[in-house]
């Protein structure tokens, strides 16, 4: 596994905004996406994290089963509202169609899962269109782990959804959300699905189902939005009842914390990509890591290590309170620190995208670059 | 290999909606195309869009396509996309295609116009717009792009439901976004 650095093609800017309607390469003013480097991976280390995927992925799918059978959602701070509709979700087989697991990886030791973003993954434009973009203008020839943009559209075909109309909703005025729905929206459309676009602000109620502004029901939601938070919040019981089919599904509401971490190696204590995880500092060996149950993007992340905080990240969460996960550093190449993220759509492996940051701890400042394998 | 063939976009970038420009009532270069007034108020103010989509609409109802027969409608625009009206001047009743969307064009300054856009049945959008003349004012229609592989009725908009059970109540959703920059992750 090794970084790559490498000229920007010229006007790659105007390139990505007009041909590919990226536009929120440049967040606040601060590069995100980056094409002055790359990852360079061997056949092998795309295999490793492949079969990785795969079997992580299957192992989330037990503990769902396991915890819907057993009523078991105390331990992941579900709140007691919302157990019927992961229930009900499970047991009807509701699909689910994508999310991102983040591994730390070095290209020697086996990736470690280092959590799961199984309700509202991002950076899927990127992954899937934008490194497969800047691939195909440099070396055509070579390869990438990424299918994303193809499995995503057969997944969209057995979905079952032909003639509802799905609507896709972000939070008004978000760039990258925005454009990460407007994107899931363009996989739909190539499926062959009638879709519509939609704040999530702008969803209404009409006593009897969600609608749009002009009224008409929304029979299928897909939401850039946490369950969490619309179970917090006025229309969060209409969501639980299930008058809307909501993709994610509400059984992902048992994967998209970082309990489920813990309860992972409860299962699965020792799996070479897992890192030991507990509900309590006392079972963790060494340095390690305390992260809020609900948070996302490195925030409210304290690192101990020899009993002393090494790093910190500020934020609002914490409230449900905390797991605690072995620390293993993130590797350095050329001073950049890489997260790999590694996606899943209809439940396969689907491909790759990589995030770097100057700092150990992943946030939402990192930088995405391509990669390639051969 | 281990990435996707090809890949191809059919709402983002360059793949949307291409203007062509042909005559005097030609599409302006600037308009935008919107599959729906939600759609519309994700990127413009609420009266902005509103008042083109009535202004579209209206112009669909006035000086758009108009059939006899149901069928002649539906062999140019589509099975399930035409519906029925009434002539106000001579009480008689015809065929027209529902609007798949509409376009926004002048952005810039007072002159804004909105536009409808139909399905065609070959998945084809194609803008109405409305030149004056000395005589009038005549409608022409102008093929813009395509909407891809969608099915027949994909994006066709369908007049809102008459049987409404109560009012609408709004806001219940979107709270928890102001604390935090990023509902994703």
């Amino acid at each position: 596994m090794e970084r790559l650095t490498l000229p920007a093609r010229a006007d790659w800017r105007e390139h990505v905004e007009h041909d590919l309607g990226f536009v929120f390469h440049t967040i606040g003013g601060e590069p995100y996406w980056d094409e002055t480097a790359c990852y360079r991976f061997s056949v092998a280390q795309i295999d490793e994290l492949e079969a990785a995927t795969g079997e992580i992925e299957q192992l989330c799918l037990d503990l769902v089963d396991e915890v819907v059978r057993k009523g078991a959602y105390e331990a992941l701070r579900i709140p007691a509202n919302a157990c019927a509709a992961i229930e009900r979700s499970w047991n009807a087989g509701d699909k689910n169609l994508y999310g991102r697991f983040d591994f730390r990886y070095d290209g020697t030791s086996p990736p470690k899962l280092l959590e799961y973003n199984a309700d509202t993954p991002t950076a899927l434009f990127e992954a899937s269109v934008v490194q497969w973009d800047w691939l195909e203008a440099h070396w055509p020839k070579r390869d990438q782990f990424n299918s994303l943009h193809e499995k995503l559209i057969e997944a969209w075909r057995h979905f079952g959804l032909a003639g509802a109309t799905v609507y896709f909703a972000a939070v008004k005025g978000h760039l990258e959300d925005g454009g990460t729905v407007d994107y899931m929206r363009d996989t739909a459309v190539q499926a062959g699905l009638a879709t519509a676009r939609i704040d999530i602000e702008d969803i209404g109620w009409n006593g009897q189902r969600f609608v749009d502004l002009e009224a008409r029901p929304i029979e299928v939601l897909f939401k850039l939005y946490p369950w969490e938070w619309a179970i917090s919040e006025a229309f969060g019981q209409h969501f639980l009842a299930g008058t809307a089919r909501i993709i994610e599904p509400a059984w992902k509401m048992v994967l998209s914390n970082k309990a489920a971490l813990a309860l992972l190696w409860e299962r699965a204590a020792g799996h070479p990509n897992l890192l030991a995880t507990s509900f309590s500092p006392d079972s963790i060996d060494g340095a390690m890591v305390r992260k809020p149950i609900f948070s996302r993007e490195g925030a409210n992340l304290t690192v101990v290590e020899r009993g002393e905080v090494t790093h910190q990240t500020d934020g609002k969460y914490g409230a449900e309170g905390f797991v605690y996960q072995s620390y293993v550093p993130l590797p350095a190449f050329d001073g950049r620190y890489p997260v790999i993220g590694s996606w899943v759509v209809a439940s396969q492996p689907a491909g790759i995208g990589i995030r770097e940051d100057a700092t150990p701890i992943t946030r939402d400042s990192s930088r995405f670059v391509p990669h390639f394998f051969e | 290999m281990r990435k996707s063939t090809a890949i191809r976009l059919v709402l983002l970038g360059s793949a949307s909606l291409a203007l062509a420009a042909c005559d005097d009532s030609r599409v302006p270069t600037d308009a935008k195309f919107f599959g729906s007034l939600s759609e519309c108020k994700t990127a413009f103010d609420d009266a902005t869009c509103e008042s083109k989509f009535k202004e579209a609409d209206q112009a669909r109802v006035d000086q758009g396509p108009r059939f006899t027969r149901k069928e002649e409608c539906e062999s140019r625009y589509g099975a399930g996309n035409c519906e029925t009206r009434t002539d106000t001047s001579s009480g008689g009743s015809f065929f027209l295609p529902l609007m798949a969307g509409y376009m926004m064009g002048n952005l810039l300054g007072n002159r804004a116009q909105g536009y409808p856009v139909y399905r065609d049945r070959d998945g084809g959008a194609v803008a109405q717009t409305t030149a004056r003349s000395g005589a009038g004012s005549n409608a022409s229609l102008h093929r813009v792009g395509n909407f891809g592989n969608a099915t027949a009725s994909a994006g066709a908009f369908r007049p809102a439901p008459v049987a409404q059970i109560g009012q609408v109540e709004r806001g219940g959703l979107g709270s928890s976004a102001r604390s935090y920059s990023s509902a994703g992750s």
